[in-house]
C-alpha cells in the first residue's frame, strides 16, 4: 500500500472522523507525524487537516526526535521509576 | 445504453461501506475531544462516552487533575486530594471512586467524586497501582497490580473485602466490568520475559476463570470498555513500543479489530455504562505525554453474505465480491473424541462428521475398533458400530449418506465397503484389489478409491464406485500408500504419502487420467490430513515425514489447482487422524491421532476461513 506522510495537529472532535477512517488508511506517530493511505479521501484529509507533507525520511527523523527525547525522559527518571517504566524504543514507519 | 440490470435482470448494490462480519468489525475510532492535561492516566478513569471522566496521572510529576468529557470537550474539575497515578477507576463521572495509585510509593489510597469534588474513603487492604478496576462508586472490584499482584478485594460501599485472587497475577492490565460481580482482566505485566502477556480472565463474584487469550500480547492496555461479556482492548505496549492494535472479546474469544488512529498506551477508558459497542480511550503516552481522545464506535452495516457483489461508493470506488478467504483460515480446539484413537476415517462436514474405526489403546491391548462417532459441529457421540474392527480405510460423502471401502484388520487388507445412512451400516460391492491406507473422494453413489498398501508392493490402482460396484479405472503414475486425498469421483487430488520413501507428489484424477501437478510445497510426508471439494481446491495437513521420516507435523497446505501454499499451522504435530475428504477448503475438521509421546489422541481441531470483501479484477 502506497502511503503520504505529514504533519498535524489533533485539533480534537472532527480532526478525523469515523467515514475517514473507512476511506483510507490513518496512522499516528510522535511528533504528529500522521500516515495517510494515498488515495482521493486521504489527500482531502491532509487538506482538511492543513497536513504539511513530509518525505518519508522526513517524517522518520521527527518520529526518531520524538523518542529520543522520550528516552532522555525515562533517562532521567529514578532508577525506581525506570523499573517501574519501560524505555521508549525507535520503530520504522511503515 | 443497456444498463446492468437489462442485462442480467437485477441490480448491483451500491454499498457506502463493505459489508462486515459483524458491527464490530466495522467500527472505527475516531478523534474525540482534546484533554487540557494530556497525561499517562493508565486507568483513572470512569464513566460512559457522553460522560465519562478522567483524574490523576503522571509520569512523574504526579498530577491529581480530574477532567469530565460531555462528547465532545473536556472540562476541569477538582483535583484528587491524594496527587497521583495509576489509579483503578470505577462507577460513573457523576459518582467514581479512585483506588490505589501511584505517588512516589504504592498507595491504598481511596477516593469518592460526587460531581464536583473528591472524598477520601476506606482504603484498600493492599496497596498497589496498575489494578484493574470494575463496578460502581457503591459495589467495585480491584484486581491485580504492581507488584504482579494476583490479590482481589471487593467494595460494599464502605468496606473492601479480600476474595478470590485472580489465577495468574499481574499489573499494568486492561480490566473493565459493570458490576464488582461480573469483570474482565485482559493483558497486562508478568513477571519474567516477556513481560507481557495474552493472559484473560473473567470474575462471576466468586471466583476468576480463565478464558481464550488476547491475540496480541501486551500490558498498559488502560482503556479496557466493556463487560465481562463484551469488551473492547485498545492500544497498551509491547516493551517500549505503543500499539494501535484494537481487540473485540465477544464472550468467548478475542478477534482483532479497527485500530486506533494514534498508538499510545496507558490510557483512560470506560467503567459503567462504558460498552465495547462505544468506547472511549484518552490519554497515555506515545511515548510523550498525549491529550488524545479517541471515540470507537460499532456501526451497522448490511451482513456479510458469500457470493454478494456490490458497488463501494466511498472507499475504495470498486465493484467487489465477498468470498471465502481460504489462506485467512486458521484452526481452532474443536470438541474432544470421546475415545481416542489414530488412523480413523472421516466424512461428513465440519458440523456434521462421522469418524469411523481407526486403531485405540484399548480393550483389551492397542487394537483396531469398531467404534464410531458422530460430531455436531461442538461435541463428538457415539452411534452405532461399524460390523468389524478396522482401521485406515478410504472414506467420502456426507454424514447421512458416506462410505467407507477397503482398511486393515489384524494383519489382513480388506475389500469390503460398508455404506452408512445415519444410523446404521449396510455393506456394500468389495473393491476389486483388497488394500489398506488408501485415499477416498466423492459420495456413496458415485466414489473414487485409489493407491494404498497390498504387502508388497504398494499399490497405484484406482477404482470408482456406483453405489453397487466397483470398477477400475486408470491407475495413477505414482504406486504409494498413506497418501491424502478428496474431491469428488471425477474430480480428485491425491498428494503425499510413501512409496519406500515419502513424497511430495500430487497427482490429480480428471475422471479418466491422472497427471502429475504441483508438489506439496513444504514437508515431505504421508499420513497426513486432506480434503477438498475438487481436484483444483484442496488442503493438506498434518503428518508424518522425512527424511529422514522421524517427524510429525502441523502444517497446512492449500493447493488452487496449479500450486500449494502454506497456511496457518494446526496447534500441535500430529499425524494418522481422520480428516473430511469430500468437504469445503473453508470448513475442515481434523480428529485424533498420534502426537508421541501420546499416541491415540482425542484431539479435534476445526479449520474455518473467514469471508473477505474482494475488489474484482479483470486480467
Amino acid at each position: 500500500m502506497a502511503y503520504k506522510y505529514c504533519t498535524a495537529t489533533n485539533w480534537g472532535k472532527g480532526f478525523f472522523t469515523h467515514e475517514e477512517r473507512r476511506q483510507f488508511h490513518l496512522s499516528g506517530h510522535p511528533g504528529e507525524v500522521w500516515v495517510v493511505g494515498d488515495n482521493l479521501y486521504g489527500d482531502q484529509w491532509i487538506t482538511k487537516v492543513a497536513g504539511a507533507i513530509k518525505s518519508k525520511d522526513q517524517a522518520q527523523a521527527i518520529v526518531d526526535g520524538e523518542i529520543e527525547t522520550a528516552q532522555a525522559a525515562h533517562d532521567a527518571l529514578s532508577a525506581e521509576e525506570q523499573n517501574r517504566q519501560t524505555r521508549p524504543v525507535k520503530y520504522n514507519l511503515p | 445504453m443497456a444498463n446492468y440490470k437489462e442485462i442480467k435482470g437485477f441490480h448491483v448494490q451500491s454499498q457506502s461501506t463493505d459489508p462486515a462480519a459483524s458491527s464490530m468489525a466495522a467500527g472505527s475510532w475516531a478523534s474525540g475531544g482534546t484533554m487540557n492535561t494530556a497525561r499517562k492516566i493508565n486507568g483513572g478513569s470512569a464513566g460512559s462516552q457522553t460522560a465519562a471522566l478522567g483524574f490523576g496521572g503522571g509520569g512523574p510529576p504526579y498530577i491529581g487533575n480530574t477532567e469530565s468529557y460531555d462528547g465532545s470537550s473536556w472540562t476541569e474539575g477538582s483535583d484528587l486530594n491524594n496527587v497521583r497515578r495509576s489509579t483503578a477507576g470505577m462507577g460513573t463521572n457523576t459518582a467514581a471512586l479512585a483506588a490505589g495509585g501511584y505517588g512516589g510509593s504504592n498507595s491504598n489510597n481511596v477516593e469518592t467524586w460526587n460531581g464536583s469534588s473528591w472524598t477520601e474513603t476506606t482504603e484498600i487492604n493492599t496497596a498497589r497501582e496498575e489494578a484493574g478496576g470494575s463496578g460502581t462508586q457503591t459495589a467495585g472490584l480491584i484486581f491485580g497490580g504492581n507488584p504482579a499482584l494476583a490479590v482481589t478485594e471487593s467494595w460494599n460501599g464502605s468496606a473492601w473485602t479480600e476474595v478470590s485472587d485472580l489465577n495468574t497475577g499481574r499489573n499494568a492490565v486492561g480490566g473493565t466490568g459493570q458490576t464488582n460481580t461480573a469483570a474482565i482482566c485482559a493483558t497486562g505485566q508478568v513477571p519474567g520475559s516477556p513481560a507481557t502477556t495474552t493472559l484473560t480472565e473473567t470474575w462471576n463474584g466468586t471466583s476468576w476463570t480463565e478464558r481464550n487469550d488476547t491475540n496480541t500480547s501486551r500490558y498498559y492496555a488502560s482503556s479496557m470498555s466493556g463487560s465481562s461479556t463484551e469488551a473492547l482492548i485498545a492500544g497498551g505496549a509491547t516493551p517500549g513500543s505503543p500499539t494501535a492494535n484494537t481487540e473485540w472479546f465477544d464472550g468467548t474469544s478475542w478477534t482483532e479489530i479497527n485500530n486506533l488512529g494514534t498508538a499510545r498506551d496507558q490510557q483512560g477508558g470506560l467503567k459503567v455504562g462504558g460498552t465495547s459497542t462505544a468506547a472511549l480511550s484518552f490519554g497515555g503516552a506515545e511515548p510523550s505525554l498525549s491529550n488524545k481522545t479517541e471515540e470507537f464506535d460499532a456501526v451497522t452495516t448490511p451482513g456479510i453474505i458469500e457470493g454478494q457483489v456490490y458497488y463501494n461508493s466511498s472507499s475504495t470506488n470498486a465493484f467487489k465480491v465477498t468470498q471465502y478467504d481460504v489462506p485467512g483460515g486458521t484452526w481452532a480446539s474443536g470438541g474432544a473424541l470421546n475415545s481416542g484413537r489414530s488412523q480413523n476415517s472421516g466424512f461428513g462436514t465440519q458440523t456434521a462428521a462421522v469418524s469411523a474405526g481407526g486403531y485405540g489403546a484399548s480393550p483389551p491391548s492397542p487394537n483396531y475398533r469398531t467404534l464410531v462417532e458422530e460430531y455436531n459441529g461442538s461435541a463428538w457421540s457415539e452411534v452405532t458400530d461399524i460390523p468389524t474392527a478396522t482401521g485406515d480405510m478410504a472414506s467420502g460423502g456426507p454424514q447421512t449418506a458416506g462410505f467407507i471401502a477397503g482398511g486393515e484388520r489384524p494383519g489382513v487388507n480388506i475389500a469390503e465397503t460398508f455404506e452408512y445412512n445415519g444410523a446404521s451400516w449396510t455393506e456394500g460391492g468389495d473393491l476389486n484389489t483388497a488394500r489398506r491406507d488408501l485415499i477416498g473422494a466423492g459420495t456413496q453413489t458415485a466414489a473414487l478409491a485409489a493407491l494404498g498398501a497390498i504387502d508388497p508392493p504398494f499399490s497405484a490402482e484406482a477404482e470408482t464406485y456406483n453405489g453397487t460396484a466397483w470398477s477400475t479405472v486408470t491407475e495413477a503414475n505414482t504406486a504409494r500408500r498413506s497418501a491424502a486425498g478428496g474431491g469428488t469421483s471425477t474430480s480428485a487430488l491425491a498428494y503425499g504419502g510413501y512409496t519406500g520413501s515419502y513424497v511430495k507428489i500430487a497427482e490429480s484424477w480428471d475422471g479418466s487420467a491422472w497427471s502429475e501437478t504441483g508438489d506439496l510445497s513444504g514437508d515431505i510426508k504421508a499420513t497426513l490430513g486432506g480434503g477438498g471439494p475438487s481436484n483444483s481446491d484442496q488442503l493438506a495437513f498434518g503428518g508424518y515425514g522425512g527424511p529422514p521420516g522421524s517427524a510429525r507435523y502441523a502444517t497446512t497446505e492449500h493447493f488452487n489447482g496449479s500450486s500449494w501454499t502454506e497456511l496457518s499451522d494446526l496447534s500441535g504435530a500430529r499425524s494418522n487422524n481422520n480428516s473430511l475428504p469430500s468437504a469445503s477448503t473453508t470448513q475442515q475438521l481434523f480428529a485424533g491421532g498420534n502426537t508421541p509421546p501420546a499416541s491415540y489422541v482425542t484431539t479435534t481441531e476445526e479449520w474455518t476461513a473467514p469471508l473477505a470483501n474482494k475488489t474484482i479484477t479483470i486480467s
